[in-house]
């Protein structure tokens, strides 16, 4: 237990011996750390307070990043983001040539009118320019300058810039999406012209092939065709039926009726001659009534009457039986009846004879063309679609085409992307610089030289306190170690520089206190004055 | 050399009188065998001056410190020498040399049989000289300058027991290259004597030369180390120095601040 105290004592106390031996090394240099540490204090807090104030201009603007843009391509492109459009915004107000628009604008840099002071000035600009997004929308343009008109000036050149720019954007936006809107609507026309002319081609080429407008696709027309086919048929077989009957009549076994009036009007029934001569020998009666016998009509008719008579004689000489059986059965007005009607039949059987060749001939061509009309049809179908699409299309650019019309008159009384919320304004008080801040850092890195350069003396100039120093240092074993032995009024002087020392520590802790207490007072002050000033 | 010799006689008085012997209790005390010294000069009041009585743990410090020199003191020596002496120097001045010396010296001479002669052999600030107020008296420079001085007309008596003051002398020009003559080697010579310590307090080693001599010529050396101040080059400036010399060289560290001290090392003492 002895032995294991032993072991894991000097580590510990190794450690806490050289710390302590380092601390009092340190310690030997407080009056040169505390020294710098006053003058650093000194001379950065002079510095600070004679830097000059910052004041600072604002102004917030609302954004629509609801451009013109949005509602015309609802739809046919995607949208973008909201917050990188207002990113995007910020960007291009960064943007080295906006910038530099605004250094010419604002006559910032313009003192000698160099470029490299321009430069800077815009250097300077990126840094205090500051574009903030509080809300969705909502943008806070802030700037910072030591000269409070230059500020706000600034902030509001850099306001009309936006919001001109804004304007000249949203015009952009809206000849770019009706050009873009004007080539679509070209565009669709063109295809619509074309399939339109493909269609019209098609159904030239396929004249005999299309369906009607009554919709009947190609089997319907066939069986209509073959239907009226049918009747065609029908009646030409009515019609041979009557023919046939009728002939049978005509030349049947017992032609009854003609034989039985034969005897009762033979002498009605004379010959066309007869008929001729007696008229003759009316005329010739008359005409003696009125002439004489040897007036030219008269004898030019009693001539006539010879001669018919005449031929009469021969006539009945030649064949006076047969012409008297014939003429009897001539006529018979029921056989001349039938003769008539079978004439007519004959007539009507040719005529649908040849109709009937015609449907079969309509008939065939169908029959022969069953394997083109599906596809014939089935590109019908496509052309059709097709120019369907593209005329729906076209109608749908057209109506764009026309929203983006009335989009831009109205977007024109409506005015801008940019609204401004609060208008610029500069602060009353310089915002900067943050005096207490700088203060306090002024006297931590005073306090961390000192102590740093007391460090920095003992490592270049180690010291011993313990005769375990130097054993360390050299491996030189010493023999004794002697205290130092202080007289009462010895003791008295080192407490006393202790406390002085700690008094000059807390006397630049005191003049700390006290800068930030000016700072507040010199910050009424100055408000006071900018009330004044306003 | 026939100061060396007188010296050398006064010296050796008691011991031709104390015969060599191991055994030490029979001898008388040492205290009864006085130095001689210079009558008309009262006892030097080195008492008040020594850190008994300005902080007892002062007085504890030196006792610790004390014990291992004595023992390389009288470490076994060649050829049967007697010769006793510590040189107590330091890298600077100030680092508490005449402190150290005196104190030493004081707490050799409590030893029993032990005569003690303290030297200021720093002829340039006579440190020890001034404290005591006889530093326009003759002391060592004029001794081994050869003015015809005898050891005791320099020697003076002190108000502590068995502890004798040689003053500083008269401050000399050649004051570095007497210290580092052989007469000073004769003069410590002539001192070799079993019950007789010499306490050198001698000029710091890095500002002059003849500390190093004196070293050759001491043997035993006590570095005076100031705590905070002696900085690591100057130590290792010193142990250079020392290292060239035959001197067995101890360190002890002077003005350490209590804060310096651990926890463990006050309980220790309190």
């Amino acid at each position: 237990m002895v032995q294991l105290r032993k072991t894991a004592a000097p580590d510990l106390q190794v450690i806490l011996d050289i710390a302590r031996s380092q601390v009092l090394g340190c310690w030997r240099h407080r009056w040169l750390a505390l020294g710098l540490a006053w003058a650093l204090c000194c001379l950065g807090w002079i510095a600070v307070w004679l830097m000059p104030n910052v004041y600072g201009a604002y102004a917030r603007v609302y954004v629509d990043t609801q451009s013109v843009l949005r509602p015309l391509l609802e739809g046919l492109a995607v949208g973008s983001d909201v917050l990188s459009e207002v990113a995007l915004m910020e960007r291009a107000v960064m943007s080295h040539p906006n910038l530099e628009k605004l250094v010419r604008d604002t006559g910032l840099g313009m003192v000698t009118g160099e470029r490299r002071e321009t430069e800077l000035a815009i250097v300077q600009l990126q840094k205090s320019l500051k574009l903030r997004r509080d809300g969705d929308n909502t943008v806070t343009v802030s700037y910072e300058n030591i000269d409070r008109e230059k500020s706000l000036q600034v902030v509001t050149t850099l306001l009309n810039q936006l919001i001109e720019g804004a304007m000249d954007e949203n015009q952009a936006d809206r000849s770019t999406a009706e050009k873009f809107l004007a080539e679509k609507l070209k565009e669709y026309e063109l295809r619509l012209n074309e399939s339109e002319a493909a269609l019209a081609d098609f159904k030239r080429k396929n004249i005999g092939l299309i369906p009607g407008d009554n919709n009947i696709d190609y089997y319907g027309r066939l069986q209509t065709e073959l239907a009226q086919l049918g009747v065609i048929e029908g009646r030409l077989r009515a019609a041979r039926n009557r023919r046939s009957e009728l002939q049978r009549q005509i030349e049947g076994e017992d032609p009854v009726l003609g034989l039985l009036a034969e005897d009762e009007t033979p002498a009605v029934m004379t010959s066309p001659q007869d008929r001729q001569i007696l008229e003759l020998e009316q005329r010739l009666a008359d005409l003696r009534l009125r002439y004489t016998e040897t007036h030219p009509q008269v004898v030019a008719a009693r001539e006539t009457l010879e001669q018919l008579r005449e031929r009469k004689e021969a006539a009945f000489k030649a064949g006076g039986s047969q012409v008297r059986a014939y003429s009897s059965l001539n006529l018979n007005p029921v056989y001349q009846q039938m003769k008539i009607q079978l004439s007519q039949v004959e007539v009507e059987l040719a005529q649908l004879q040849a109709e009937y060749s015609d449907q079969a001939g309509v008939v065939a061509g169908l029959r022969q063309k069953v394997n083109i009309i599906p596809e014939v049809e089935a590109e019908l179908k496509r052309l059709v679609r097709d120019d369907d699409v593209n005329r729906s299309q076209y109608d749908d650019m057209l109506r764009r085409v026309e929203a983006a019309r009335v989009t831009e008159e109205a977007g024109s009384s409506k005015g801008k992307a940019f609204r401004v919320i609060d208008p610029p304004k500069v602060l009353a008080d310089p915002v900067g610089p943050n005096r207490p801040l700088l203060f306090t850092a002024v006297l931590v890195l005073a306090l961390g030289a000192g102590a740093g350069v007391a460090i920095a003396l003992n490592l270049l100039r180690p010291v011993f306190f313990t005769g375990k120093d130097l054993e360390r240092r050299f491996g030189l074993a010493v023999v004794g170690t002697v205290r130092q032995g202080l007289s009462a009024t010895e003791a008295i002087a080192q407490r006393q520089a202790v406390m002085a020392f700690v008094g000059g520590i807390g006397l630049l802790l005191v003049s700390y206190g006290l800068m930030l207490f000016l700072t507040r007072f010199a910050g009424t002050a100055s408000l006071a004055a900018g009330g004044l000033g306003a | 050399m026939s100061i060396i010799e007188r010296a050398l006689q006064a010296a050796q008085k008691p011991a031709t009188q104390q015969p060599r012997s191991s055994n030490r209790n029979t001898l008388p005390r040492v205290t009864e065998l006085p130095l001689p010294t210079v009558a008309d000069v009262p006892p030097l009041p080195l008492r008040a001056t020594l850190a008994t009585g300005i902080f007892p743990d002062l007085d504890r410090d030196i006792r610790f410190l004390k014990r291992p020199l004595l023992a390389r003191l009288f470490a076994p020596q060649e050829q049967g020498e007697q010769q006793h002496t510590l040189m107590v120097t330091s890298d600077l001045p100030e680092a508490g040399k005449s402190f150290i010396s005196r104190n030493l010296a004081a707490s050799f001479a409590q030893e029993k049989m032990l005569r003690v002669l303290l030297v200021d052999a720093d002829p340039v600030r006579r440190s020890l000289s001034n404290l005591l107020g006889v530093a326009d008296r003759p002391g060592l420079m004029e001794l081994i300058a050869g003015d015809a001085v005898q050891l005791s007309d320099v020697t003076l008596a002190t108000d502590v027991e068995a502890l004798y003051f040689v003053p500083a002398g008269q401050s000399r020009e050649d004051a570095t290259e007497l210290l580092a003559s052989t007469q000073m080697a004769a003069f410590l010579t002539a001192l070799n004597d079993p019950n007789t310590v010499v306490v050198l307090d001698s000029p710091p080693l890095l500002l002059s030369s003849e500390g190093r001599v004196l070293a050759d010529n001491a043997r035993q050396v006590l570095v005076v180390v100031e705590a905070g101040r002696s900085t690591a080059a100057d130590v290792a400036q010193v142990v250079d120095i020392l290292r060239g010399t035959s001197a067995t060289v101890s360190i002890a560290m002077n003005k350490v601040p209590v804060a310096a001290l651990s926890y463990r090392h006050d309980m220790y003492y309190r």
